[in-house]
């Protein structure tokens, strides 16, 4: 017979964490508005160019790849943000990853259909992509992009779902005030989770098991997506390094982009017990490594080409260091590197402002670093005697940077209904936190796959 | 025949790939239905719940 | 007076004062083979590098795949005693010295290769008299040489807490000379609070600062063939390529290294299982990597078939260097399947007929015969049928099923040895880096950009000077073991305070929940 109502294991931050759903402020709703117009917005330019064909965007020949593209690569590179913090670091034994997971994973989730549909409103007549499936050639990257992203797509939902399904069922049961409907879709989604410890156990080793996949798929991916652009010969993207510094470049901005959302939820929903400062220093110091691996990359990228002097890289490579793009580029390498190693190093210690300052620089050099890793390219293409007079320059319309500003105004909308639906901080897997904590600050003895309170 | 070619022709010709696509897909998804139903069950019904006597 | 637990004090400190008879002899061998390979090199200094196989345009072989395996496996140290102390991994205690050894003696030999390497050695003086900023083998000699510094420095400073301890804890027979040494190198270290705690301040800036100084070595090694613009050398993933393989093949002699100092000093109550299966967890994460990069770096090549790129790809491939380049495929995936397929198969399965040894030998033995007869096929008469395309297929995809057999009947020997197996992988790894090597120096200089091919095979001196290198390298690890002690004791007695502590803390008991849901996390495949 089933019971009355299930085991939840306790949390002490049980209430602060689900007060946002149990109420939705009347500013709340002003956000909401304010996103969906700017949805409207981009779904208008959508429509003129659905109307009038991609010429009302400032794609050409040669630079046929432009801010679309910039965007799904920026977008799949964010996705890489919730599987790093929920599975890598699992794997390796963080514990004091535990209460990010949910709201890292949210970034994920939601970002990658907007990447995905970048891909499709690139597309001037989308009903093409059913080629893929129809005739798709085993030997094209294009394919391999296709099915890593869908795999992952699919498997960062159920990775989601799945650490989502105790705290389902924690709404169904407390939340007895919320309005039938959604009480029934708790009801529902919740797939008659009882909270028994076996059902615990299977959970955390599927977890255990996913985590390992989705660290696989993770590196798959951007590696694919990346790939795309390597397996071609233009200069530039033909590069055997453009798998790994993609790779960082995306688990870079996706950890700086957690910052960032993190800092806002503790903020906004008064979380300051449950997202203490020692997080912020911990992700600090991923940052740093990072930043600095980054540089690595650019540093191995630039000085290994630029070295070689061959005639069809250098014209690419000055675009970027004095031509046309020098200004976006050495804007990206002050956003990305400069500005926040050094605030990281000397000013963001226990400070969030500063991190989050650091953290938005970052994304908007990533945003920029994709667009110059792809563009430049095009203007100055292998073939540079067909480009004649006139040709190879990009300017943007309104209508892709209408339709960028609501692919960002749709993540956040979705990321703000889903906090005020379902609680955006792990309760179960916080919960043994509170008998941890009560421990004297001794180093923890580190175990495989163990738990550690603090980088 | 040669297998070569088989090869060859499995990985340069139309139609293989959406194939994959699909396999890879599907498949994942029914390893994922079938593990949440695994987790859902909780534990397999052990032999002495089996029996009502000791 | 510095005290030193009794068992410690008999398991480390006491072989330091007794020879055994096997050391004499395996240092004697040792001897031996570094005097052959410095007659060798005498021989080439006084003849000149024509005796060597070098020529144009293979100008840069043996010596220098001898100079970045070793400069390679230096980064073992780097590894365990920096990384996992930043990280704090606690495990690492007992064989941070094992490791700062390796990297210290690598790194000699590793320069060694290349002064071997010049015909006129003195020009080494130009490099600092003339040196140009923008040459990579000027910024290769200072990130060497800054290396080299701080991993003495690293091996020296937690040594003087050690060499403290055996001065004062010397047995009254030790020869006086031996004592001496030990004040000397414990430069009057007397122990107390303070000078603990700048020798640990010390020891963490230099864990911190020697990071980014192995990975910038390596990187500018790579950099060295980068930044030409021979085909298979022009490719940025270098960098970051060859700091991976530096790494895994580190954890490859340090499997080795740990294994031989074990057995021979009976360590193995310092020198654990869990040492083991932590680094094998790294190996198994760097292996994935090193294929991941390997698959990155040929496949831009394979899509681009650019001309003189696809020249190199091929003669790795399916041309003159197929053998190594297979040769060093199966290495790793070897060493891959040692450590990872017997922790997958449950003890259930063991009395199945393909897990049994006996199944691997035979399927080895067959593998043997059929590669035989596939080598010979277009020779014979008699195995002309053999030779068809589709039956070539066939028999290769024969030998690669018969080889997985071979690899599942050993399965649970392994399992039953770790350390056996953990040891195996580790020397494998080696071989193949070693290859590795080798197959991105040598067919980029046989098939240059400009010059049509060239073909090359070691010569005998090389040969004995590559096996003098390792001799001398192995003699030198041998004898600063005899000396000094394998395990740091101030380390491992420092873990285990550490450890005891943490065992008296009380957990407070969970509130009584109504179905137990605290329990151990276990991490179970």
């Amino acid at each position: 017979m089933r019971p009355a109502t299930s085991y939840h294991p306790q949390n002490k931050n049980e209430a602060v964490i689900l007060a946002p759903v149990r109420r939705v402020t009347f500013e709340e709703r002003w956000l909401w508005a304010i996103l969906l117009g700017l949805m409207g917005l981009g779904a208008y330019a959508y429509l003129t160019q659905w109307n009038s064909g991609l010429g009302v965007t400032g794609l050409n020949r040669p630079v046929y790849w432009g801010i679309y593209i910039t965007n799904f690569v920026f977008f799949i590179g964010l996705a890489h943000s919730g599987t790093f913090i929920s599975a890598i670091l699992r794997l390796a034994g963080a514990g004091w990853r535990k209460p990010l997971t949910r709201a890292a994973e949210a970034i994920t989730l939601f970002s990658l259909p907007f990447g995905v549909g970048s891909i499709l409103i690139d597309m001037g007549r989308p009903d093409r992509v059913l080629n893929i499936m129809f005739y798709g050639r085993f030997q094209s990257p294009l394919l391999w992009d296709i099915t890593a992203v869908s795999l992952y797509l699919f498997s960062s939902i159920v990775f989601f779902y799945l650490s989502l399904l105790p705290d389902i069922a924690l709404c169904r049961d407390r939340l007895t005030e919320a309005p039938a409907w959604q009480q029934k879709m708790y009801k529902i989604l919740a797939l008659g989770w009882m909270g028994r410890p076996e059902q615990f156990e299977r959970l955390e080793r599927v977890l255990d098991g996913m985590a390992i996949f989705m660290t696989l798929l993770v590196v798959t991916v951007h590696t694919v997506v990346s790939w795309v652009f390597g397996m071609t010969v233009e200069p530039g993207w033909h590069t055997a390094l453009i798998g790994p510094f993609f790779l960082v470049g995306a688990i870079f901005s996706g950890t700086a982009a957690v910052v960032i959302v993190l800092a806002i939820l503790r903020r906004v929903y008064h979380m300051e017990n449950v997202l203490p400062v020692s997080l912020f220093n911990s992700l600090r110091k991923l940052l740093i490594v990072f930043t600095v691996a980054w540089l690595y990359m650019m540093i191995a990228e630039f000085l290994t080409a630029s070295y070689g002097g061959l005639a069809d890289e250098m014209p690419v490579i000055w675009q970027k260091f004095t031509g046309d793009f020098a200004g976006l580029f050495w804007t990206m390498a002050l956003a990305v590197f400069v500005f926040p190693i050094l605030i990281f190093v000397f000013l963001g210690k226990d400070h969030i402002g500063w991190m989050v300052t650091a953290c938005v620089l970052i994304n908007i050099g990533m945003w920029i670093e994709r667009f110059v890793v792809i563009v430049p390219t095009e203007t100055r293409p292998r073939l540079v005697s067909t480009l004649m007079e006139g040709m190879g320059n990009y300017t943007p319309s309104w209508v892709e940077i209408a339709i960028t500003v609501s692919l960002f105004a749709g993540l956040t909308l979705l990321y703000v209904v889903f906090t005020r639906f379902f609680p955006i901080v792990p309760i179960w897997e916080t919960a043994e936190e509170t008998a941890e904590t009560e421990l004297p600050p001794v180093e923890p003895r580190r175990k495989v796959f163990g738990t550690r309170q603090s980088l | 025949m040669h297998i070569g070619e088989l090869i060859s022709a499995f990985f340069t010709s139309s139609g293989p790939g959406g194939v994959v696509v699909i396999t890879v897909v599907g498949l994942a998804a029914g390893i994922y239905f079938w593990l949440i139903r695994w987790i859902l069950r909780g534990s397999e019904p052990e032999e002495k719940e089996r029996y009502r006597f000791k | 007076m510095l005290a030193i637990d009794a068992k410690d004090k008999e398991k480390i400190v006491m072989p330091l004062f007794r020879t055994s008879r096997a050391f004499i002899a395996l240092v004697s061998a040792l001897g031996t083979l570094a005097l052959i390979g410095v007659a060798a090199y005498a021989r080439q200094l006084y003849l000149g590098l024509g005796v060597t196989n070098m020529d144009r345009p293979v100008y840069w072989s043996t010596y220098m795949v001898n100079f970045i395996f070793f400069i390679g496996i230096s980064h073992a140290g780097t590894l365990i005693s920096a990384i996992l102390r930043v990280t704090g991994a606690e495990w690492r205690r007992p064989i941070t010295r094992v490791a700062e050894a390796i990297t210290v003696f690598a790194l000699m030999i590793g320069t060694l290769q290349i002064i071997i390497d010049m015909g006129r050695p003195d020009r080494l003086a130009f490099t600092i008299l003339n040196g140009r900023l923008q040459s990579p083998i000027i910024w290769d000699i200072v990130s060497v040489t800054v290396y080299f510094l701080s991993s003495i420095t690293y091996l020296y400073l937690p040594l003087m807490p050690d060499a403290a301890i055996l001065r004062d804890n010397c047995p009254p027979d030790a020869p006086a000379w031996q004592v001496k040494m030990y004040t000397l190198l414990a430069l009057g270290w007397r122990g107390n609070r303070a000078q603990w705690v700048r020798l640990e301040k010390g020891i963490a800036f230099l864990a911190v600062f020697i990071i980014p100084v192995a990975i910038s070595v390596h990187s500018i090694i790579s950099w060295i063939l980068a930044t030409t613009v021979q085909p298979g050398w022009h490719s940025t993933i270098f960098g970051p390529y060859f700091v991976i393989g530096a790494i895994f093949s580190g954890i490859g002699a340090l499997f080795l290294a740990m294994t031989g100092i074990r057995k021979a000093l009976g360590l193995e109550g310092y020198i654990g299982l869990r040492q083991y299966r932590n680094l094998g967890l790294l190996f198994l994460t760097m292996n994935a990597l090193w294929f991941y990069f390997t698959y990155a770096e040929n496949l831009g090549i394979a899509a681009g078939q650019q001309p003189e790129e696809f020249v190199v790809l091929a003669a790795k491939l399916w041309g003159e260097f197929a053998p190594t380049f297979w040769l060093m495929i199966l290495m790793m995936v070897a060493a891959f399947w040692i450590l990872v397929v017997p922790k997958l198969l449950p003890a259930s399965v063991e009395r199945v007929e393909v897990f049994q040894p006996r199944v691997a030998f035979a399927s080895v033995g067959a593998a043997v015969i059929l590669f035989a007869l596939v080598s010979l096929s277009p020779r014979t008469p008699a195995l002309a049928a053999l030779s068809t395309a589709n039956s070539l297929t066939l028999a290769w995809a024969a030998i690669i099923a018969l080889l997985i057999f071979a690899a599942l009947g050993v399965t649970f020997w392994l399992k039953a040895h770790p350390v056996a197996s953990a040891t195996i992988a580790g020397g494998i790894v080696l071989v193949g880096m070693w290859l590795e090597r080798w197959n991105i120096i040598l067919p980029t200089v046989t098939h240059p950009r400009l010059i049509p091919y060239a073909a090359y095979f070691p010569s005998l001196t090389e040969g004995l000077v590559t096996l003098g290198s390792l001799a001398l390298f192995v003699m030198m690890f041998v004898v600063f073991f005899k000396f000094f002690p394998a395990v740091s004791i101030w380390e491992v007695a420092e873990g285990r305070v550490i450890e005891a502590a943490q065992s008296k803390n009380i957990m407070p008991a969970p509130e009584p929940s109504k179905t137990g849901l605290l329990r151990p996390r276990k991490f179970k495949l």
